[in-house]
């Protein structure tokens, strides 16, 4: 322990006995009686009192004996001018000394019987004692005694609860053992259960690898016809726009552009022949498409081909419309008469790249 | 020196019986305290008490203020008092005597300074806050100034057991006294 600890501790000790000090001087009782009960003859005093009483009382006789005897003597000799002693003086002076012999006699009788009376009650204050330091001794053992009862029914409470514990515990594995043992038997069923289980397992790997093989195929003739398709996509591109170009040429042949379409669509009689044609429409998608075709050509017919912008804005209208397309996915359907499907098929043709025409 | 003792000695010596009662006042607890502390039953206390007294008075013409104070002529008196009746039976081995002599050697509890005041207020708060159990045998050691075997047979627990819950006291008596400030 380091010197700090000890004084640490030495002060706490010392505050104690110092706290200790105070607090028994203030639950002190004193004696509810003060210093005059020893005159009332408690304890100790009232035997003081008790073995000396007596022996003053014949003292103070004795003196006064000693005093007449002497008084008498001092006659006898004629010390004193004083009368004669008389015969009833000497009978007193006998009969004082017989009280004397007497009260003697008794107090030696008190002081024996107060000696025995003390040495009785010395025995019995020492009986008391010894009386008094069994019974604590007793007190004593009977504590360590209950306090090591008390310490083996707390282990063997505590060992019962390990008991119940241990029990519960070997319940617990009595159990998975049995449900150990169900699982040994149940084992080679569930083995041949996973065998079927790996053998579909391996078809499915089988099925999977060959559909990825098909997948691979598709893709690749995906591909491949989606090359051929683009390739026939470019020639068709190339033989419409020979054709427009033939086709303008044959109609407006000294036009070049916008001016070119003006001229093919007043040529062609567009306006006109699509005035007649709403009669005829199968349906009302052709009959919505041949009136916004009528716009477009009515605008077309309006525009002025010289002055700046007016291509550009007719380009725009065009996109917004959406005309191409529709006219393409007309004629793809086959939708219509043969007169209906013969415009929607010029007007494709004066209206293909005019929205990029200046 | 006491001069309030002085006076009434003084006027004890002159057959002045308030005072015989008035200096009795000031010191039967001390020396009753300290019979208490030394083992003796109530009745033995009581009796030795008064037996103390009577002396004291008895012979109070031989006291010299200039050799001491009253208080220690009389704490002579009263060890005296107590040797003469150990003298006839074996002291008690339940009592510390060591601590019995602390309440004869003790400062009144004027001369105490404020700081002194404080340690102590702060270990009472301290010791009122400690489990009942624990305090109870603080008590049986500290304010009836039993021993360790003492202490057992007032508490009716084991000696050993009595150590380990002092031990425990202490302990937390410190950890509260250094959350005060007044241990390190």
């Amino acid at each position: 322990m380091t010197d700090e600890a000890n004084n640490t501790k030495e002060r706490l000790e010392a505050l104690l006995r110092r706290w200790g000090a105070e607090e028994a001087l203030r639950r002190a009782e004193p004696p509810a009686a003060g210093p005059e009960a020893r005159t009332a003859g408690r304890g100790t005093l009232r035997i003081v009192l008790l073995r000396w009483g007596p022996v003053a009382a014949a003292a103070m006789l004795l003196m006064a004996s000693v005093g007449v005897y002497v008084a008498g003597r001092g006659e006898n000799r004629g010390v004193a001018a004083t009368p004669p002693p008389k015969p009833h003086a000497t009978g007193e002076l006998r009969r004082l000394r017989d009280e004397l012999a007497a009260v003697q006699g008794t107090l030696s009788q008190r002081e024996a019987k107060v000696t025995a009376l003390a040495g009785l009650a010395d025995q019995v204050r020492s009986l008391q004692q010894q009386i008094e330091q069994q019974k604590e001794r007793h007190k004593a053992e009977l504590a360590n005694l209950l306090a090591d009862a008390n310490s083996v029914r707390q282990a063997g409470a505590a060992l019962a609860v390990k008991l119940t514990a241990a029990e519960k515990r070997v319940e617990a594995l009595e159990k998975d053992k049995q449900a150990l043992a169900v699982a040994a038997a149940e084992l080679p069923k569930v083995r041949a259960e996973l065998a079927a289980v790996e053998q579909r397992l391996a078809g499915a790997t089988d099925k999977i690898a060959a559909n990825r093989r098909r997948s691979e195929q598709a893709e690749a003739a995906l591909a491949a016809a989606r090359s051929e398709m683009e390739r026939l996509r470019d020639k068709h591109s190339a033989v419409v726009a020979t054709f427009q170009r033939t086709f303008l040429a044959s109609v407006a042949p000294a036009a070049s552009g916008l001016a070119a379409r003006q001229e093919a669509a007043k040529a062609r009689r567009m306006l006109e022949r699509l005035g007649e044609l709403p009669e005829q429409a199968e349906n009302e998608s052709i009959r919505q498409l041949l009136a916004r075709l009528e716009v477009v050509l009515t605008h077309l017919d309006l525009l002025s081909a010289e002055r700046a912008g007016s291509g550009a804005a007719f380009g725009r209208l065009l996109r917004r419309g959406g005309v191409e397309a529709q006219i393409d996915e007309a004629l793809a359907a086959g939708a219509g008469s043969g007169p209906v499907r013969a415009l929607l098929l010029e007007a494709k043709l004066i209206l293909m790249g005019a929205g990029d025409a200046g | 020196m006491n001069e309030r003792d002085v006076e009434l000695i003084s006027r004890c010596l002159s057959g002045d019986a308030g005072a015989q009662r008035a200096l009795y006042d000031a010191h039967v607890r001390r020396v009753a305290a300290y019979f208490f502390r030394s083992g003796f039953t109530r009745a033995d206390a009581d009796d030795l008490v008064q037996d103390t007294f009577a002396r004291a008075f008895r012979s109070l013409g031989t006291f010299d203020a200039g050799k001491g104070a009253f208080g220690a002529w009389l704490s002579t008196i009263a060890r005296n008092v107590a040797r003469r009746r150990w003298g006839r039976r074996p002291q008690p081995d339940h009592f510390d005597p060591e601590l019995a002599e602390d309440i004869l050697v003790a400062p009144d509890n004027p001369g105490r300074t404020a700081a002194e005041r404080e340690e102590l207020d702060a270990l009472r708060g301290c010791i009122e806050q400690l489990p009942p159990e624990l305090r109870a045998l603080v008590s049986l050691r500290y304010v009836e100034g039993r021993t360790t075997r003492g202490v057992a047979a007032g508490a009716g627990i084991p000696e050993s057991t009595v150590r380990l819950r002092l031990a425990e006291a202490y302990q937390r008596l410190e950890q509260c006294l250094r959350a005060k400030g007044v241990l390190e």
